[in-house]
């Protein structure tokens, strides 16, 4: 019987220890993840500024004057009632 | 053998009880470390397995009305120096090419770092690449530290109403200064785990960085028509000698403002950015006031459109000083004053309306006080103590000399005409948002009082449609094609406050206007200041005005009120418009258009032959005739229904376009002057 429980003791003991272990290596995954995620919202930052810059008035006035394109000018459009 | 087992029996016992002895020692080391020092202790392991980040404030985006961003963050590095570090632990050559790495000259970082500070900013705010490069170096007493910079994608544009953010992420002008608090999120302190090799460990809920971003907020500005009226500006500005200008664009009814454009002859774009001359800077609105005179004084009844006032044939004494007209006038009513701007016809309503009158309606329609718009540093302007409207003060103030208005007041005071006579509180920013997409609020249009009734506003809008449409009018260049626009031109001279006098051969040209003038949408007003002799505001003002508010009438999709048009405005307009390409086609086309027949089909009611025809011309054409229209398809119309020449029952017509201009059906064949524009339309564009 002494026996059994002390065999008892150990197996609890060393479940303990793995939840424990899988815990801690959890934890470290759980760490990386945040900090991909944090980086990987500052590269969205980054490439909206991109896209903002990109797609800026005047950059995309300039792009169309090369393509003979501009806006409508009078007499172009025609609203409707 | 009995005595030998007794002694190791009693040496097993003694290191038992030793043992025994020791493990309670461990136990009473434990339960006073536990009970005793273990508060004290838990705190020590924290410090020493917790570690603080902390995340600096994002601040929230700044977009147009359409969400076309204005203002971003992202993150930047900056570059500091610890002194004596850098200095006693490098070499001079180290700390060039450090220099060079940040792109300024070793002369400059040395000197930086010589100044005595132990912490030195070697640069702020740097490009990644830079930064970079910096970190490379791995240089003893230089570290670098994130931050968020601030990027304004469209350059200037707009520069004015969205303003400056410093480097430490706080607002110094405009919408970024005036909504800081909203706009700047809040700094937050991260607690990290690690273990003893410093591996960073998630034990605890970490804070999310979400909660560090400012608010997105949403301006009422159109970024398109802001552009077009800075660009229009800026050629004024260069054609005319005006040393700057501003442009408004106005919701009458809102209060929304779509474009706030400031432009200078010496461009700076910090200063642009500092300095919002449609709030802050005041000037003589000159003829520009007679149209809200004019409401006053019919709102007072003290004149009626039909009062008729004699202007003393251009010349008129008032005490010692002498009022004169542009031209020689005998008697005019209400609305002739307003058509040739007659300075001793206002003079004379001011007169008859007295000081005290016309000084409350002009507060009334807002002048001398703040507008309440969501902009700092708006000036209030200048109506200067009633003890200074005696007869003389009082007869120039009513053609707009001896008082300062800010366009923006103007441009409000106008949209009261505009709208039946409510002054409504101008703002720039429509709503703001949180980081989950969340409104944190929306204006609402605020009325702040009524300045006159609707019916005086009535006519004042349809006494000023004679401005621009008249025969005298002094504004015909403001016209804008299909649209009836009411409005008032302003030529003031140049205020040298110094010298408190008026600068001779310079003045402020300007006009202020709004359209459709029978169900106003849209309120412009442009200032041209300090202008040379002969630019007046119907010459300078007014031609920039049509450009903007045509522009603002199609980005906003309004259309013209009845099938009405001008035969010469639309060949104009498509020859105009059809491109280099495509002219000779377009030529013939118009050709085409202005050949059809029109009259019998109008007289007998008729349809004429669309075949061949854009959309677009096909529109105008149906407009003319006042017909509406259905159309499916792309392209050129190859069938119509009802058919040419058959009646037009109902007034309502369905066209059907093909990208070729060539029907699958037989049922309806292009006419042969058509089929000839088809194929010129063909050649030009093969």
């Amino acid at each position: 019987m002494p026996a059994v429980l002390a065999v008892a003791v150990v197996a609890v003991a060393f479940a303990t220890l793995m939840v424990r272990l899988q815990v801690t290596r959890g934890g470290y995954a759980a760490s990386q993840t945040k900090a991909q995620v944090m980086e990987l919202r500052q590269e969205n930052r980054r490439l909206r500024l991109e896209v903002a810059r990109l797609t800026s008035h005047a950059r995309l006035r300039r792009l169309a004057g090369r393509f003979g394109l501009g806006p409508a000018r009078a007499g172009q459009l025609v609203v409707v009632p | 053998m009995n005595s030998g087992w007794r002694r190791r029996a009693a040496r097993i016992g003694a290191l038992a009880a030793m043992l025994c002895g020791l493990l309670g020692l461990v136990l009473l080391r434990l339960i006073l470390l536990v009970s005793v020092d273990g508060a004290e202790l838990v705190k020590l392991a924290r410090v020493e397995h917790t570690s603080a980040l902390k995340l600096a404030a994002v601040r929230g985006a700044i977009v147009d009305r359409s969400g076309r961003p204005l203002a971003l963050s992202a993150q930047a590095q900056s570059v500091y120096a610890r002194s004596a570090a850098l200095l006693g632990r490098t070499t001079s050559a180290e700390r060039a090419r450090l220099a060079r790495a940040l792109g300024a000259s070793p002369a400059r970082v040395e000197a930086l770092l010589r100044r005595g500070a132990p912490f030195v900013w070697l640069g702020r705010q740097l490009e990644p690449a830079k930064a970079a490069q910096v970190g490379k170096l791995g240089l003893a007493g230089v570290g670098l530290v994130t931050e968020y910079r601030r990027f304004y994608p469209e350059g200037a544009l707009a520069g004015s109403v969205v303003g400056l953010a410093g480097l430490d992420g706080q607002g110094l002008s405009g919408v970024e200064l005036r909504y800081d608090a909203t706009v700047r999120g809040a700094p937050v302190k991260l607690r990290l785990y690690h273990d003893a090799l410093g591996h960073q460990m998630l034990y605890a809920p970490v804070a999310s960085d979400q909660a560090v971003v400012g608010a997105r907020l949403e301006l009422t500005l159109d970024l398109s028509l802001q552009a077009l009226a800075e660009r229009e500006l800026r050629d004024e500005v260069a054609a005319s000698g005006a040393r700057a200008a501003s442009a408004v664009v106005l919701d009458p009814f809102s209060g929304e403002l779509l474009v706030l454009a400031n432009v200078s002859a010496q461009a700076d774009p910090q200063d642009g950015r500092l300095h919002d001359g449609a709030i802050q800077d005041a000037f003589e609105p000159g003829s520009t006031i007679k149209g809200i005179l004019a409401a006053i004084a019919l709102a007072d009844g003290v004149v009626r459109p039909q009062t008729r006032i004699f202007c003393e044939q251009g010349k008129f004494r008032v005490d010692k000083a002498v009022i004169h007209d542009e031209g020689r006038h005998g008697w005019l009513e209400l609305g002739d004053i307003l058509e040739v701007s007659s300075n001793i016809g206002a003079a004379k309503i001011a007169l008859a309306l007295g000081a005290r009158r016309y000084y409350d309606g002009l507060v009334a329609f807002g002048f001398g006080h703040k507008s309440g718009i969501d902009l700092p540093g708006e000036a209030s302007g200048l109506l200067g103590g009633l003890r200074q409207w005696r007869r003389v003060g009082l007869a120039t103030r009513g053609f707009g000399q001896g008082l300062a208005v800010t366009p923006l007041q103007l441009a409000v005071a106008y949209a009261a005409v505009a709208n039946g006579g409510a002054i409504v509180r101008p703002y720039v920013v429509k709503a703001a948002y949180d980081s989950a997409g969340s409104a944190i609020f929306r204006q609402t249009p605020q009325v702040l009082r009524r300045a006159i009734s609707p019916a005086v506003a009535h006519t004042v809008n349809t006494l000023l449609r004679r401005t621009v449409a008249g025969q005298h009018g002094t504004a015909h260049l403001a016209q804008v094609a299909d649209f009836t626009v009411a409005g008032k031109t302003g030529t003031a001279q140049m205020v040298d406050f110094r010298a408190r006098r008026y600068l001779k051969g310079r003045s402020v040209a300007s006009f202020v206007g709004f359209l459709p003038a029978e169900a106003p949408r849209l309120v412009v007003l442009v200032v041209l200041y300090d202008v040379g002799p002969g630019h007046f505001g119907g010459l300078v003002a007014a031609p920039v005005f049509r450009e903007i508010a045509a522009a603002a009438l199609r980005g906003l999709n309004v259309a013209a009120p009845g099938p009405r048009f001008v035969e010469a405005s639309l060949l104009g307009a498509v020859s105009e418009g059809a491109g280099q390409q495509a002219s000779s086609a377009a030529g013939i086309e118009a050709a085409d258009l202005s050949a059809r027949s029109l009259a019998p089909a109008a007289a007998d009611g008729r349809a004429p032959d669309f075949a061949g025809l854009s959309l677009r011309r096909a529109l105008v054409l149906a407009r003319r005739l006042g017909v509406t229209v259905s159309a499916s398809g792309h392209g050129y119309v190859v069938r119509q229904e009802p058919l040419p020449g058959t009646s037009l029952s109902g007034h309502s017509l369905a066209l059907f376009l093909a990208p070729d201009g060539r029907d699958g059906r037989p049922a309806s064949r292009p006419s042969k002057t058509v089929g000839r524009a088809n194929r010129a339309r063909r050649r030009a564009s093969g």
